[in-house]
């Protein structure tokens, strides 16, 4: 199988997989559940995902030169496969519905005053979808290019929000009771999960010696971030921290700036802008991936057509969601988000890492895993 | 006698007007000389070719036991020019053809072929769109030969490899590959040479009808080969493990593998201070973006996002673009056009009417325009610093023309976030881009730490202790130093 991306580059993906809409509305509806308590419970969930890393990098590492599907395949057969695959596709599905949704508001409120909605979608579904057909190396690469770029804004940000936060008057922890924050936890389980994506490169990245030490900088380095983030954000707004859904955006504007340009909004509205986009990409790579397992099963290699007609669907499915569904039956976005989606599929999701864990511990050889048909192995698969 | 091959010679090439025979004798045997009268070197054609047969021949006649010469006693004791050849009568009308002498006798099976070419040719100068302040002023010229010579003038060693092959069905154009053996990656030579054989066109009349050729998307509006003028920049090229390509006829210099940072790299960088080199490298950087994304961005901010405009910019913009009757998006587009109308006249137009051109353009067409109220000051600015930016990247006029208009038309349709989106579909697309192998945004995506020395931020000489890696060269090492010692 052909290597296209660096263990570095995946650890990029896996940074900017943990920002995001985390910097904007979440933080808002997180504190509204526990208050400040919710870096506690930022902190158990970011604990969980590094768990859940080192089990996915450990699956990774063992299964260097087969794919995510081959693995599945050989280990627990096709209809595990599937449905595996199902669950992943509703999980990324439903980030990518709330990217479009969160995305929207975001840029509605700091830039876009009256553009209609159509026309985000329009820029973030054609860039997702063009980062998708590049392939996996061109996305590795591009996160590359720009990873110093947002690296470097997200870390002068923090440093000057640093400067001027009153974090002395941040409210004291533990103020909700312990249950509350695990329950709170468990219902934002899908600030978690960042790294599922890994999976999906299985097979196609370059480890070398130090892969795992730049992998772990690189996701401690996001979290680190992100933390800092969020104490910023409650330590500057307090009590009305739920009040401000766009969070990056409204700090920014609270900072005192010694600057000649007056404000510095275009800076995070920048910032979030690319960070939507490859966001969007990830989450069109992931959903794609997995619809093409689930619509194929016996080739590994997908057809450039095939692959092309399920990035179609996935995005008219999407827009059937955003536009007909949702509209119509507005209780139906309730229920997918706060019934279905965020408690169930999301800790649902969470635990694939596990499985896949123990099914690396199978020796079990699926009998059938010889019929597979490998075709087109010198082109580079997506 | 005119010989029968030759009449059928003459025949074959239509009877031009500018084909000569030269019917001689020279003892008991008929020669006739054949060539192109317009293509030769006079001097060398009577004193290297003509006096000395007549010579051997007087000589002949003077001896009583006449001497039965051939082909070969020509080719070895008679004729004093340096490049020639015997060849068969089935290679006359190809030798003939190109531009080559033929000396035929009576009797024998095998002609000789002669080069004793001669056009006018230009000498080495400063090419027009690579001047420098330092280094070497010395530019290639349309000769291939002469292009060798300014190559080979630096590599006294025997390391440097120059194959040459012929291309177009008609033009035959000589093509030289020129490489250093030890350094260049054989893989890419190899590749390189397979590419270059396969190409089956009438003609090549230019390097530029070489690069569809060799690139992987050959409709890419970016060019995935580099190029020069310069055989001071081919030389270090060629140092770096690249393969200069040398086309007849034309002075600029292909060479591959190409990769983006390139065009940001200029000869001067070399022959200055680096710290000042890096400092410039980020202002045509900057003058990259300026160029492309400026006007877009402006577009943007006007019809979508004024309220992230600094206040104090905001109110500057909109005093200037009140009375404007057209919209952002015709506004700029209609200064746009003026631009490149005047550009295009500029270039064309005789050098004397090109001051007047720049009088009607800059005073009349800009100043009138905005006192008429057609055009905003900020506007006529935007695309001013644009088109100016564009320059600090000469290699790379063509493709950011292009993307400035395609940006221009994100920025007003889709807004910032148009731009943006815009801006990781480009970078997107650029690392999609390999032509060789190489990664045409190397060594930043994906990153080579080494390399990143030659990069925007340039490093000291002799921090550049290794060849780009990005090139996958063979002989990594540049240079063995250490301060210490």
């Amino acid at each position: 199988m052909t290597k296209t991306i660096s263990a570095r580059q995946l650890g990029l993906i896996a940074f900017l997989s943990v920002l995001s809409l985390k910097l904007t509305v979440l933080p808002a509806l997180f504190y509204a559940e526990i208050g400040v308590d919710a870096i506690i419970s930022l902190l158990i969930i970011t604990s969980i995902d590094f768990a859940e890393f080192f089990l996915i990098y450990y699956v990774l590492k063992k299964n260097q030169d087969i794919s995510f599907y081959e693995f599945l395949y050989k280990k627990i057969g096709k209809f595990f496969a599937k449905i595996i695959f199902i669950l992943i596709f509703i999980f990324y599905f439903f980030k990518m519905l709330l990217l479009c949704g969160g995305g929207f508001n975001y840029a509605s409120s700091a830039i876009f005053r009256e553009a209609p909605m159509y026309l985000f979608l329009f820029i973030l579904l054609t860039a997702s979808s063009s980062l998708y057909l590049f392939k996996s190396r061109s996305f590795a690469r591009t996160v590359e290019f720009f990873y110093p770029l947002i690296a470097t804004m997200m870390v002068i940000f923090i440093f000057i929000s640093l400067l001027t936060a009153p974090l002395q008057d941040i409210r004291p922890f533990f103020e909700t009771p312990i249950s509350k924050i695990f329950e709170t936890s468990f219902y934002f389980g899908i600030l978690g999960g960042n790294y599922i994506f890994m999976l999906m490169f299985m097979g196609k990245i370059k480890f070398s010696k130090n892969s795992k030490r730049t992998l772990v900088s690189k996701l401690i380095f996001g979290w680190v971030l992100l933390m800092a983030f969020y104490t910023i954000n409650y330590s500057i707004f307090k009590f009305t921290a739920s009040a401000h859904p766009h969070a990056i955006s409204e700090i920014i504007q609270y900072l005192p700036f010694p600057s000649v340009l007056g404000n510095f909004d275009w800076f995070a509205v920048s910032f979030m802008l690319i960070l939507f986009v490859f966001h969007g990409g990830l989450f069109t790579y992931c959903m794609t991936y997995s619809l093409n397992y689930i619509v194929e099963s016996k080739k590994i290699i997908i057809s450039d057509s095939i692959n092309k007609l399920n990035l179609i669907i996935t995005n008219i499915l999407l827009l059937i969601f955003i536009y007909i569904i949702f509209p119509t039956f507005p209780q139906s976005a309730s229920f997918v988000f706060q019934e279905l989606f965020v408690p169930i599929i999301s800790c649902v999701v969470l635990v694939i890492p596990i499985i896949c864990f123990f099914i690396e511990l199978i020796k079990k050889k699926n009998k059938n895993f010889n019929k597979l048909i490998i075709k087109g192995e010198k082109n580079e698969e997506n | 006698m005119v010989f029968k091959e030759v009449e059928k010679l003459k025949n074959q090439l239509n009877n031009s007007m500018d084909l000569a025979v030269k019917e001689m004798t020279c003892g008991n045997k008929n020669i006739n000389i054949i060539y192109i009268k317009s293509m030769i070197n006079e001097d060398l054609f009577v004193n290297g070719i003509l006096n000395p047969i007549v010579d051997y021949g007087s000589k002949q006649s003077k001896i009583s036991s006449r001497k039965n010469f051939t082909i070969d006693t020509l080719l070895n004791e008679v004729l004093k020019a340096i490049d020639i050849k015997k060849v068969e009568k089935s290679q006359a009308l190809k030798e003939l053809a190109s531009n080559k002498v033929l000396l035929f006798l009576s009797g024998e099976n095998e002609i000789l072929s002669i080069d004793i070419v001669k056009y006018p040719i230009r000498l080495p100068a400063e090419p027009p769109t690579s001047a420098v302040i330092k280094g070497p002023r010395e530019g290639f010229v349309e000769d291939i030969k002469t292009n060798i010579t300014l190559i080979r003038k630096r590599f006294t060693s025997e390391k440097i490899t120059i194959k040459e092959i012929k291309i177009g069905k008609y033009s035959q154009t000589k093509i030289a590959i020129c490489y250093l053996k030890e350094i260049a990656n054989k893989n890419i030579v190899k590749q390189l040479e397979t590419k270059l054989s396969q190409i089956n066109i009438d003609g090549i009349i230019d390097s530029y009808y070489l690069i569809s050729f060799l690139q992987n998307k050959p409709s890419s509006i970016f060019k995935q080969v580099g190029s020069s003028e310069k055989p001071d920049v081919i030389s270090a090229k060629m140092l770096e493990g690249r393969i200069a390509i040398l086309v007849d006829n034309t002075p600029i210099v292909l060479t591959v593998p190409f990769i983006y940072i390139e065009d940001l790299q200029n000869s001067n960088d070399y022959y200055s201070l680096s710290n000042y080199a890096a400092y410039v490298r980020v202002i045509r950087l900057l003058g990259l973006f300026f160029a492309v994304l400026v006007p877009g961005t402006y577009i943007s901010l006007r019809l979508y996002h004024y309220n992230i405009v600094p206040i104090n910019f905001l109110i500057t913009i909109a005093n200037a673009t009140v009375p404007i009757p057209l919209t952002p998006f015709l506004e700029i587009v209609f200064i746009l056009v003026l631009f490149e109308i005047l550009y295009e006249v500029s270039l064309r137009l005789p050098r004397y009417l090109g001051l007047a051109t720049s009088v009607v353009g800059a005073l009349i067409l800009g100043d009138t325009g905005v006192k008429a109220g057609l055009i905003s000051p900020p506007g006529v600015m935007v695309i001013a610093i644009s088109i100016i930016a564009v320059y600090t990247i000469p290699d790379q006029v063509d493709q950011i023309n292009l993307l400035r208009a395609v940006f221009i038309i994100l920025g007003s349709a889709l807004g910032i976030f148009g731009v943006i989106a815009g801006v990781i579909f480009v970078i997107a697309y650029l690392n999609s881009l390999e032509n060789f192998g190489v990664a045409y945004l190397a060594p930043y995506s994906p990153r080579i730490v080494d390399d990143l020395k030659d990069g925007v931020l340039k490093r000291n000489i002799l921090a550049m202790k290794k060849r780009p890696k990005s090139l996958q060269n063979k002989n990594k090492v540049r240079m063995k130093y250490d301060k210490n010692n």
